[in-house]
């Protein structure tokens, strides 16, 4: 299994030059199965990530621009009527598929954007008072601007709790630009990268993640990383229950693929950024004084041993 | 390899390892504050060279310091060496070596040391001998202000120790001072509670070896000689000669005749003692004429007289080794008084000495010079024929004194040739010392056996320990006549010529006749005369005094007493018993507290996380408080690469510990395993300096 990730980290790395940390956690958000938030500036390599993730994971991929005048049923689906049975007749939109890459997520109404709520969380649909089920593995990976916020809609809180983790992919190193700019033109290699995981496999990894053995100690760690963004003043609300299960699942597979049956505390720091930043708001005055970013600050101030 | 701190202080890091590195800046500038306080208080009896040398050295070392001068090479260290040495073999010639030389040598050793202190380890040894030196002062004095400045010193070379001894640790040099003196005073104040047990219960034992120290200066009191002005000259210092006190009630002011040397040879001008017939004294058995006496116990504590006489009220007994009692009731001492000394003295008031005098003893006791004082003679020999029992010549001579015009004063005349006739006819003022002197001199012309007595009469009480101040002016000189069947009895002319010097003590006759305000004794009337000050005075002086009664005298002796007063004869002989139960309990107590507060605190694997972690504080090997164990061992590998294996063994067993087996009970053994594991490392990685720039800050 080891050797799986080793493979899934070169074949990505292959295309997302330098940005390894990035894609251990992308794919351990994905092999958790959860739904994953990429917000970068454009042109960073968010579109190239999540595709080259699909095609490592070998899913079956559909992509929507989201735009200002993107309607719920362009995702969903729509019923129509056809006249050669006089009957109406599902035509699935493409959130039916097993990896929906949402791309400027922000740029679309709350209408559409909330219409993808239920799929995330339920991984169902329900259209014109008919429920019906998305395929098995599904996940979304989304992209978000964070700059250019002229015309956009910011994900209410609710619906950027549901993505598992944020990722910001940030500017690559001069080592790995070289690279890039060097190979400039042959830019689509995308197809050449080769699947590494099936969709059974992915349920194995799943079913194992949950077998990973968090002692009392490493959940009291957890607890006090929890409690310090409720107590703490700089926060205007903590992590709800659902951010610490989130914690708790991402540790745990971050744990499996370090090859190890239990979490120890490097295994939370790791995800602990991209898995609470996006569901924690700061208070305006209290935001990067210095120059840390919030879950740094938690991470260096909460103790990973403590007497009760 | 060699690296002077300017060059340390340029480049970031002196390339040097371990105890050869580079001494840091701030602890220098203590280390040269710390000689020089802990010189100072031997100033005074330093020769002028080595005070001279002493400047030089901490001067020079200054300004290598400071980077204007440079160190002195191979052969000027070698050569200064050989000159310190051979100038204090010359400075000792006449000595030998005593304790004055051999403290020459060590405080000129340090002085050249300062000199040579370029590496860490010539510091250390810097510190050893500040230890030392610190010792040495108590050999001069041990009075209790020497004793805090020693306290406040020895806290500050414990911190320079620690200092030397502590990891390059994070912080200003502010920070870091206050952290280690913080650290010193803690220690001593822990000491002080086992220092005080140990000193009251440890066994004393008669120094085997005992260093006799040289006297410093002159010592002012009473001598073996006396010629007519020594005492009253004497009478207007106000040094204090010693101190008593009494077990039960103090005697009146004029049965305070502190007996001191009995002079006994008189050649025309100059009473003095004859040891020639000095013998020890054999009968031991005083009684009065009713078959008793009245008996006074009390404790003496005497100031250095460089004298081999003790005083006490007649006759006076003690009982410890190297007193005796000689023929003339005189304690004498084996050894000159050369320090405070401190001795109970048991005195039979009103015992007979000598009812019988041998024929030797009679001559001495009625030697006069042949010819000299012709109208003195004359006198005794017509009071001789007016008076032929001995005790109504003696009162003859005593009413003159008081029923003619002599006079008592502190300023008496000259009297150069024939001072008794002198005296007795013509000038008729004079101190004590005239009027014993011409009363012996006019008893033994008539053939009575008459002696001066030297000594002390009087004193001042100190109301807030109950005890007697003796100063030096109360010398006095008085006479002894003895009697047919009673022996030797007191007779003071100044008694009767004087009563007020006797009854009101000498103070009333200083505060009467010294008008001359340049005198000391002048200074001291006025300072009683106003009473909040005087308060003070005799509340300093109690201060000294018990300092002196309790800590500094404490011997076998003393100690013996104390323990028996505390535990009764009975409880003595069990101390041995007591003491290992304390001990026991103790240590029982300890365990005790430390087992529970273990129980208390709940996970034995925290706290052995947090015990190392502490191990390490206040270092730059601190674990910072989000750091997890995996990571924060990476750290330390990197810090201290000998340690990598050890530390990643400890990280995997550890992290197994907390997160892949807790929760089941089986594992205590590899708790305790890891718990001696992780203490070893943590030490190895405390002495571990990577390149010795730690920062040496007092």
């Amino acid at each position: 299994m080891q050797a799986q990730i080793d493979q899934a980290l070169t074949e990505i790395s292959s295309v997302v030059l330098g940005k390894d940390q990035q894609i251990r956690l992308a794919l351990c958000c994905l092999l958790s199965g959860g739904h994953l938030l990429i917000e970068d500036l454009p042109g960073m390599g968010k579109t190239t990530l999540a595709q080259s993730l699909a095609k490592v994971f070998g899913l079956d991929f559909r992509r929507v621009q989201f735009t200002s005048d993107l309607l719920p049923a362009d995702i969903l689906g729509v019923s129509v009527y056809e006249t050669a049975t006089g009957s109406f007749v599902f035509h699935e939109g493409p959130v039916f598929c097993q990896l929906l890459l949402a791309d400027e997520i922000n740029r679309a109404t709350p209408k559409t954007q909330s219409a993808l709520l239920e799929a995330m969380e339920e991984a169902q649909v329900t259209i014109e008072g008919q429920t019906r089920s998305l395929p098995s593995p599904f996940f979304v990976i989304a992209t978000q601007n964070p700059v250019s916020l002229a015309g956009t809609y910011p994900l209410p809180e609710s619906q950027s709790d549901r993505f598992l983790m944020r990722l910001t992919l940030g500017y690559p190193d001069p080592a790995a630009e070289r690279i890039l700019l060097e190979r400039a033109e042959q830019r689509s290699s995308l197809t050449s990268l080769r699947q590494c995981f099936d969709v059974e496999q992915l349920a194995t990894w799943r079913e194992q993640a949950n077998q990973i053995k968090c002692s009392a100690y490493l959940l009291d760690y957890v607890q006090r990383l929890i409690a310090c963004t409720r107590d703490d003043g700089r926060f205007r609300a903590g992590l709800s229950p659902r951010g610490g299960i989130a914690l708790i699942r991402a540790a745990k597979t971050f744990a499996l693929m370090a090859g190890r049956d239990h979490v120890i505390p490097e295994d939370v720091q790791a995800i602990f950024a991209s898995v609470a930043e996006h569901r924690l708001q700061t208070h305006n005055n209290a935001t990067r004084q210095s120059g840390e970013t919030s879950s740094q600050w938690i991470l260096n101030t909460v103790d990973v041993f403590a007497t009760t | 390899m060699v690296v002077t701190e300017q060059t340390a202080n340029r480049t970031a890091r002196p390339v040097t390892v371990g105890a050869a590195a580079a001494i840091p800046r701030a602890g220098l500038f203590w280390m040269l504050l710390l000689m020089v306080l802990l010189v100072l208080p031997h100033l005074t009896r330093m020769p002028v060279w080595l005070i001279g040398l002493s400047i030089i050295c901490v001067l020079w070392r200054w300004m290598i310091f400071t980077g204007r001068a440079e160190y002195p090479g191979r052969w000027s260290r070698t050569g200064a060496l050989l000159l310190v040495a051979a100038t204090t073999m010359w400075q000792y010639r006449d000595t030998g070596i005593n304790v004055d030389a051999t403290v020459t040598l060590l405080i000129s050793g340090c002085m050249l040391k300062l000199l040579e202190m370029q590496h860490r380890r010539d510091i250390y040894i810097v510190n050893t001998l500040s230890f030392l030196l610190l010792m040495t002062g108590f050999i001069y004095s041990q009075s209790m202000l020497a004793g805090a400045y020693n306290l406040v010193l020895s806290m500050l070379v414990l911190a320079s120790m620690i200092s030397l001894n502590r990891l390059s640790s994070s912080g200003s040099v502010r920070t870091v001072q206050t952290r280690n003196l913080k650290m010193a005073s803690t220690l001593m104040l822990q000491a002080i509670p086992l220092m005080m047990v140990l000193f009251v219960m440890v066994p004393r034992i008669a120094p085997l070896m005992s260093v006799s120290v040289p006297a410093n200066g002159n010592t002012t009191g009473v001598t073996d000689r006396m010629t007519p002005g020594d005492i009253s000259s004497l009478a207007r210092s106000t040094d204090i000669a010693f101190r008593a006190k009494f077990n039960s009630g103090n005697p009146l002011p004029p049965e305070l005749y502190w007996r001191g040397v009995v002079l006994d040879e008189f050649d025309g001008t100059t009473w003095s003692r004859n040891d020639f017939f000095v013998r020890p004294r054999v009968d031991r058995e005083f009684r009065g004429a009713a078959g008793q006496s009245r008996v006074l116990d009390y404790n003496m504590i005497m100031e250095p007289t460089q004298q081999n006489w003790l005083y006490g009220i007649n006759v006076a007994q003690v009982i410890s080794p190297g007193v005796f009692l000689d023929s003339n009731s005189s304690l004498l001492s084996s050894r000159p008084v050369t320090q405070r000394l401190r001795y109970n003295v048991r005195s039979h008031l009103d015992a007979i000495t000598d009812p019988e005098l041998g024929s030797r003893a009679r001559l001495r006791a009625t030697q006069l010079p042949g010819d000299g004082n012709p109208r003195a003679r004359e006198l005794a020999l017509q009071l001789r024929e007016q008076f032929p029992e001995d005790r109504a010549l003696t009162n003859a001579i005593l009413s003159r004194f008081s029923e003619q015009e002599y006079f008592y004063t502190l300023y008496p005349p000259i009297m150069q040739d024939n001072g008794i006739d002198a005296f007795l006819f013509d000038q008729r003022q004079g101190f004590c010392e005239h009027y014993a002197g011409s009363t012996v001199f006019l008893l033994r012309a008539a053939g009575i056996p008459a002696r001066v007595v030297v000594g002390y009469q009087g004193a001042e009480y100190n109301r807030f320990d109950d005890y007697l101040i003796v100063y030096q002016y109360n010398a006095h000189a008085w006479v002894e006549v003895w009697y047919e069947g009673e022996g030797w009895q007191l007779a003071d002319p100044t008694a009767a010529v004087a009563p007020e010097r006797i009854n009101d003590g000498a103070d009333m006759l200083l505060r009467q006749t010294s008008e001359n305000p340049q005198d000391t004794a002048f200074a001291l009337m006025a300072l009683r005369d106003n009473a909040l000050l005087n308060a003070l005075r005799l509340r300093l002086d109690w201060i000294e005094y018990s300092w002196y009664r309790w800590v500094v005298s404490y011997d076998e002796t003393t100690q013996l007493e104390l323990l028996t007063d505390l535990l009764g004869e009975e409880g003595l002989r069990w101390l041995p018993y007591i003491l290992v139960f304390l001990l026991l309990t103790i240590l029982g107590a300890i365990a005790g507290v430390q087992y529970f507060r273990n129980r208390a605190r709940g996970d034995p694997l925290i706290e052995l996380c947090l015990k190392f972690s502490s191990l390490l504080e206040n270092t730059d090997m601190a674990r910072a408080p989000g750091e997890a164990f995996k990571t924060y061992f990476e750290r330390l590998s990197g810090k201290c690469p000998q340690q990598k294996n050890e530390l990643d063994a400890c990280a995997r067993e550890l992290n197994s510990l907390l997160y892949e087996v807790a929760g089941n009970h089986e594992h205590q053994h590899r708790i305790r395993k890891l718990a001696v594991r992780l203490k070893v490392l943590a030490r190895k990685l405390r002495v571990y300096r990577p390149d010795g720039d730690g920062q040496l800050a007092l």
